[in-house]
């Protein structure tokens, strides 16, 4: 079953559209990880879901319901932590939980005091939230989150200002919350490393659309790892690399650089190919295929949607040969890292490529 | 877990707003304020009293007059009509205790401070998103308000009414009682109306700044606009009862011991019916057609 569902939800802000036709389907049980660039509408989605706003068309499910209602009934199981914590900063940590439980109509001290110790904050500490520090507000606003046993969390940049240490029981408390208690769990956030190290499915949004939906499966076939080269004669090279790779095997990305998945052939053997094609070699390295890269790739770039098609893209030099497009598949687009192993030419970085090619992307952005 | 009913919503209103610094201030003011006011009367009453009465060589020329003597004093006449302005001071104080400890100013920044401080921490957002209905969330807010308004308010008449029996024991009749009661109700009945329209200010601004700003500035308006406006009809010879169907002109019939006209009951009791069912009309519909910050 769906713990949280959305069908087609569209939001406006003044005419520009936030939201736009988002179908996203949580399914009870997992975490899933709302990845995303700053105003791509993530936080809209979210409030949305939890009624703060309200959607101009669309339907929201919550463990199936869907009238007004029902939605209400069903918002009651859900704890979440949205934008910056919403706490009463003349209160202490303890005065701030009574006060939500209250509300709740879960006032049980023992299950306050428990809750906060979870977080590391000290129950009888009578600091006013003022004078907490960011981490410190930010476990706070996770243990309101966590009153009333939800069996939904929503979180919203939940590592926003805590320590490695902090990071690190916030990620073993939600892996606990999820396994052991089987809550579900909705979670946005920038780190997308840490997103990966909790979430077991992802939602991309880009532009108040939802891109992709992906499992961790999905992720990790995206994720492989690839040998990446930059080379000097793009056209030379894709002949190189059309004769010696199946057309899955390889892909082309900005900047004449180009992707290789088949790691049977090792980066010495690479370089010597290119070398005896006289392709001159300008950078050579193996990419483990992180998270981040995956996820940017998936967003569009680094600098949103006119990233994501490849200043080489179309140049007339592919027409007569059989290669994938690129963007198809993640890529990273950071500089390259320093050479690794080559045999070829001198390492070279990303301000030494051709400075037409990237006034030309730059154009094309 | 129990459900989010209105219930819930108001033991937390009401434990935030016992958590709130500023409701024992205002307390503490309301408290000197009311104090002052009876200090004013006993010391005013006590000085003229012991003033020497003289007779005027050169006509009562009111004030201070001077005997053929040259004892300095004031006429008996004088001194009759300040005593018992004093006294007339002392009974007022009594049955406007509420606008001695002036209720409403205190109230408004109280609430602008309460909900204000909710929207801007987050708490509404918090409890909407947790499933509360947005109707028993303002309505919790009123509550919340008015019952601090009647503790207020009950809490300066008991303050007034024992300053005053220190002066006036053994002359509280029943029929005084009972215009009292009427004063007190009606003067609650106008401060609940004037909380109701700061109400639906702070949940029209949604932050304790800007509503603390909207409604100073309105009330600063609508004084201005009715001093204006009263001085020029009665320059003008106009009549003046219409006045007091205006906003914020309701407190001076509340507290009337005078026996009241229809005109002035319908006033003082229709108004406030109005003034109240507006503002929460207008604060409810706000509240559950926008988007909580």
């Amino acid at each position: 079953m769906n713990a949280l569902e959305t069908t087609n939800l569209t939001k406006s802000y003044r005419g520009k559209k936030v939201l736009d036709g988002v179908n996203i389907c949580v399914r009870e049980g997992e975490i899933y990880g709302l990845v995303g660039r700053n105003g791509a509408g993530k936080t809209t989605l979210i409030r949305a879901i939890l009624g703060l706003a309200e959607p101009d068309s669309g339907e929201i499910k919550i463990n199936g319901a869907v009238s007004k209602r029902a939605l209400e009934f069903e918002r009651r199981k859900i704890g979440s932590l949205i934008d910056s914590p919403a706490l009463a900063l003349h209160m202490s940590a303890m005065d701030n939980m009574k006060s939500i439980a209250l509300n709740i109509g879960q006032s049980d001290p023992k299950k306050l005091r428990d809750l906060l110790e979870r977080v590391g904050l000290n129950p009888d500490d009578p600091m006013k939230v003022k004078n907490f520090s960011l981490g410190m507000k930010q476990r706070l606003a996770i243990a309101i989150a966590l009153i009333g046993d939800p069996r939904i969390l929503i979180l919203d940049e939940p590592v926003n200002g805590l320590d490695p240490a902090g990071i690190f029981e916030v990620r073993e408390l939600l892996q606990r919350l999820n396994h052991v208690e089987h809550i579900t769990i909705l979670i946005s956030s920038h780190l997308l490393a840490e997103l990966g190290k909790v979430a077991n499915s992802y939602g991309i949004i880009e532009g108040g659309k939802l891109v992709k939906e992906l499992r961790s499966s999905d992720l990790d076939e995206l994720c492989k790892p690839y040998i990446k080269v930059v080379v000097g004669d793009l056209k030379t090279a894709l002949r190189v690399v059309v004769e010696n790779y199946r057309p899955h095997e390889f892909e082309i990305l900005p900047y004449n650089t180009l992707a290789l998945y088949d790691l049977s052939k090792d980066i010495p053997f690479v370089a010597t190919m290119f070398a005896n094609a006289n392709v001159p070699v300008l950078n050579i390295y193996k990419c483990d295929g992180d998270l981040e890269s995956t996820f940017i790739a998936l967003m569009g770039g680094l600098h949103g949607a006119a990233d994501s098609q490849s200043p080489g893209a179309d140049e007339p030099v592919f027409e007569d040969l059989e290669v994938p497009r690129a963007a198809q598949m993640p890529h990273n687009e950071n500089p390259p890292a320093p050479l690794q192993d080559t045999q070829a030419e001198p390492a070279q970085d990303a301000a030494d490529l051709p400075q037409d090619e990237i006034k030309e992307a730059d154009d094309e952005k | 877990m129990k459900n989010n009913d209105f219930a819930m919503c108001l033991s937390a209103d009401l434990f935030r707003l016992k958590k709130l610094k500023s409701v024992i201030v205002a307390l503490i003011l309301m408290a000197l304020l009311i104090l002052l006011t009876f200090a004013v009367c006993w010391i005013g009453s006590n000085l003229i009293s012991r003033v020497d009465v003289v007779e005027s060589a050169d006509g009562d020329l009111g004030g201070v007059i001077v005997d053929e003597n040259g004892n300095a004093g004031i006429s008996q006449e004088e001194k009759t009509a300040m005593i018992a302005m004093f006294d007339e001071m002392n009974e007022n104080s009594l049955m406007a205790s509420g606008s001695i400890a002036s209720i409403e100013f205190f109230v408004m920044i109280i609430v602008c401070i309460f909900v204000g401080k909710d929207f801007s921490n987050g708490t509404v957002r918090l409890n909407v998103s947790r499933g509360a209905n947005r109707t028993h969330i303002f309505f919790s807010k009123w509550l919340t308000a008015a019952i601090l308004v009647t503790f207020y308010s009950v809490f300066a008449l008991v303050m007034c009414g024992i300053l005053y029996s220190f002066k006036n024991s053994g002359t509280f009749r029943a029929h005084d009682f009972g215009v009292l009661m009427r004063c007190f109700s009606l003067e609650l009945l106008v401060n609940l109306s004037i909380m109701s329209v700061f109400l639906m200010i702070a949940f029209l601004c949604r932050s304790s700044g800007s509503s603390l700003g909207v409604s100073i500035g309105l009330w600063l308006v609508l004084e201005i606009a009715m001093s204006v406006i009263s001085t020029v009809v009665e320059i003008s010879g106009g009549a003046t009862e219409w006045m007091m169907f205006m906003p914020l002109q309701q407190m001076s019939v509340a507290i009337s011991t005078a026996k009241l006209t229809a005109t002035e009951l319908c006033a003082v009791i229709i108004m406030p019916l109005v003034y109240m069912g507006a503002s929460i009309g207008i604060g409810l519909g706000t509240f559950l057609k926008r988007d909580v910050k």
